[in-house]
């Protein structure tokens, strides 16, 4: 689905340059849960704008569903953003003056889905992550959670075949980051391809596997084991039953 | 259109979130356009009063036609005669409605043991066409009168009051100048042609011009009123009427028309340069207001575009190309300035009709905002609006989503 081949992306020229991403090469499958994790100005932001259709390399290709993205037009990478790709973002980026069920709707408008259809559609996702009854809130009437959910919600409506989310539980308690990364899980056996930022180790044991990145280039892949998710599950059941002693 | 509809769903979300600053931005809109409506209500206004003013004296259709006075022979270069107003109503038929005689003259009217000074007007049946006359008893003059000699007279009705008090006048005897007239018509009660002065009613009678011309002598002394079929055509009866009395009564030595005329729209002329130059001088100053106030609405606007940076970032991330987001913030400000161009015309409205009230006191006056002026209005704004919001819509449009969505 997405393939990366020696791809390198640089600001600025000459002395100055900085080269943000460092002929990388990197696949992601179909239906993979990817984990990105590395210190900041490691690179993996940049490499998620890139794979976002949001920016485009200097040199090296990047195919994705055996698309040369970076000879496409603005118009069509615009396309892409819309209906192959959801945007979930630490700072939610909710629309603060339209209720949750207008934000979710956002999407559908640049691809000309008529008004009816949308908000029956905007309902239908926003009921299936759980905001069935908050559909007409503003932002600031949700919690952290709540809003991250309706980005998600957001980002789903147009049926995405990638998920990208950064750092989507960097600004929610711990609760609500369950919460959050147990949605993108569902998402992701329900097909959906996820690529998670995340610089917490804990966050990234919710993928199939995870790529380290520092000053530019992927140091390290690892697969994480079931035993590793399985743990992660004892942990979180030993937490409940924690509580209730 | 699934896409324009939302956008103007959006602008209207952020005009009526922000009243304060709306209202603020569109305050230079609002003052100008509601300027713009009351001073073209005022100009339409005194035109319509200048109009029916000088409407009340003549018909702007009509031309009088004179016989032109020879100072130093003191005597006319020609006189108009029956057969030249018979000739001109045959030639002309199909572009005049009327032509008659008219001849003024003044006597004392005695009668059921009354004298009153009395303002005479000797002239043919046509001249109720002229006027537009009405009849309210009787009959007006006809051919007969004219070619029998009838002693007949229309009175005003105040007149008619006057000396017969209750009995009806219709059939009775008058002496005007120690000859008798049988009454045979009466003016309406109150009546006032559009086209009369208001004295009409007063001490006025019409008699056949032939019987005046029997008893003074006064032949061929008449001026000639025309009336064109419609006052687009009155410069063109003016030339023809010329033309046909030239061509029976030949020139004066040094070759000008023996005949001269006068009409209302020489007049009327005068209005209308003067409301051209009015509404000339008002586009000057609407359209320095309005540059001005736009240039307002693009400085708020590239606040708001900056203000949402983020947002045009989301957007697009969420699949907004550039003609979208351009779209949309063209969109806000043409919606916003509209909006302006509504409260503008509203308070136009309300001015206008203060202004008309106040002049109601004074003189009488129906006057309404014309409905070009509000379109017009509304189609100005929006033009603001469009070209004004395109610099800050382009900037928006070229942001780069990256940098927008982490601008902080």
């Amino acid at each position: 689905m997405i393939k990366i081949e020696k791809l390198s992306k640089i600001y600025g020229e000459g002395e100055i340059a900085v080269r943000a991403l460092d002929n990388i090469s990197f696949e992601v499958k179909t239906g993979e849960f990817v984990a990105i994790m590395g210190p900041s100005g490691s690179g993996k932001s940049t490499l998620m704008n890139i794979l976002g259709c949001l920016d485009t390399p200097n040199i090296g290709d990047y195919f994705l569903d055996n698309m040369k993205v970076s000879e496409l037009s603005e118009k069509k990478l615009a396309k892409i953003r819309n209906k192959k790709i959801g945007f979930i973002f630490q700072t939610f980026n909710l629309l603060p003056r339209l209720s949750a069920q207008k934000n979710v709707e956002q999407p559908m408008i640049y691809k000309g889905i008529p008004r009816k259809e949308r908000e029956n559609k905007a309902k239908m996702v926003l009921e299936e992550v759980g905001l069935g009854e908050r559909i007409n809130h503003k932002p600031s009437e949700l919690s952290g959670g709540q809003r991250q959910r309706v980005a998600i919600a957001r980002s789903l409506v147009n049926d995405p075949q990638i998920i990208l989310a950064d750092e989507p539980s960097g600004n929610l308690d711990s609760e609500s980051e369950e919460d959050i990364l147990e949605i993108l899980t569902n998402l992701n056996q329900s097909g959906i391809t996820v690529i998670m930022v995340t610089h917490d180790k804990k966050v990234a044991q919710y993928s199939e596997r995870v790529v380290y990145f520092r000053d530019g280039k992927i140091i390290r892949e690892e697969k994480v084991t079931d035993i590793q998710q399985f743990g992660l599950n004892l942990d979180r059941a030993g937490g409940v039953s924690g509580e209730i002693s | 259109m699934v896409k324009f509809l939302e956008y103007i769903r959006l602008a209207l979300s952020e005009i009526f979130h922000n009243k304060t600053r709306t209202f603020l931005t569109l305050i230079g809109i609002i003052i100008g356009i509601a300027a713009v409506i009351i001073i073209i209500f005022v100009i339409q206004g005194a035109e319509t009063f200048v109009m029916s003013e000088i409407e009340k004296i003549a018909p702007i259709d009509l031309v009088e036609v004179y016989n032109r006075y020879d100072s130093n022979s003191q005597r006319f270069f020609g006189k108009m005669t029956f057969a030249d107003i018979e000739y001109i109503r045959d030639k002309e038929k199909n572009n005049i409605t009327a032509i008659a005689a008219r001849y003024r003259g003044e006597g004392t009217l005695r009668a059921q043991g009354k004298e009153i000074d009395f303002n005479l007007v000797t002239t043919t049946p046509d001249f109720k066409e002229i006027y537009d006359l009405e009849i309210a008893q009787g009959r007006f003059l006809n051919n007969l009168d004219i070619e029998n000699l009838n002693q007949v007279i229309i009175l005003g009705f105040k007149t008619a009051n006057k000396v017969f008090g209750q009995i009806n006048p219709l059939g009775k005897k008058v002496i005007l100048n120690d000859m008798s007239f049988t009454v045979v018509g009466i003016l309406p009660k109150d009546y006032e042609s559009p086209v009369f002065p208001v004295s009409i009613n007063d001490n006025r009678g019409f008699i056949p011009i032939t019987v005046m011309e029997r008893i003074t002598g006064n032949t061929n002394k008449f001026s000639v009123l025309v009336r064109a079929k419609g006052k687009e055509k009155l410069p063109y009866i003016q030339n023809q009427v010329i033309k046909h009395l030239d061509a029976r009564h030949g020139l004066t030595a040094n070759g000008k028309s023996k005949f001269t005329t006068y009409n209302m729209a020489k007049g009327l002329e005068m209005v209308t340069i003067i409301k051209i130059v009015l509404l000339l001088l008002l586009g000057g100053v609407a359209s320095i207001t309005l540059l001005v106030s736009g240039i307002g609405v693009m400085n708020i606007m590239l606040v708001i575009i900056t203000e949402r940076t983020r947002e045009i970032g989301l957007r697009k991330a969420l699949g907004a190309n550039k003609k979208d987001i351009l779209l949309q913030f063209i969109i806000e400000s043409i919606i916003l300035c509209f909006f302006g161009g509504i409260i503008g015309i509203i308070f136009g409205h309300l001015g206008s009709d203060l202004i008309l009230k106040l002049a109601k006191n004074y003189i009488q006056l129906e006057a309404t905002v014309p409905i070009w002026a509000t379109l017009l209005a509304l189609i100005f704004t929006s033009f603001v609006g469009l070209f004004f919001g395109i610099y800050p819509a382009l900037k928006a449009a070229r942001l780069n989503p990256i940098e927008a969505l982490h601008y902080e």
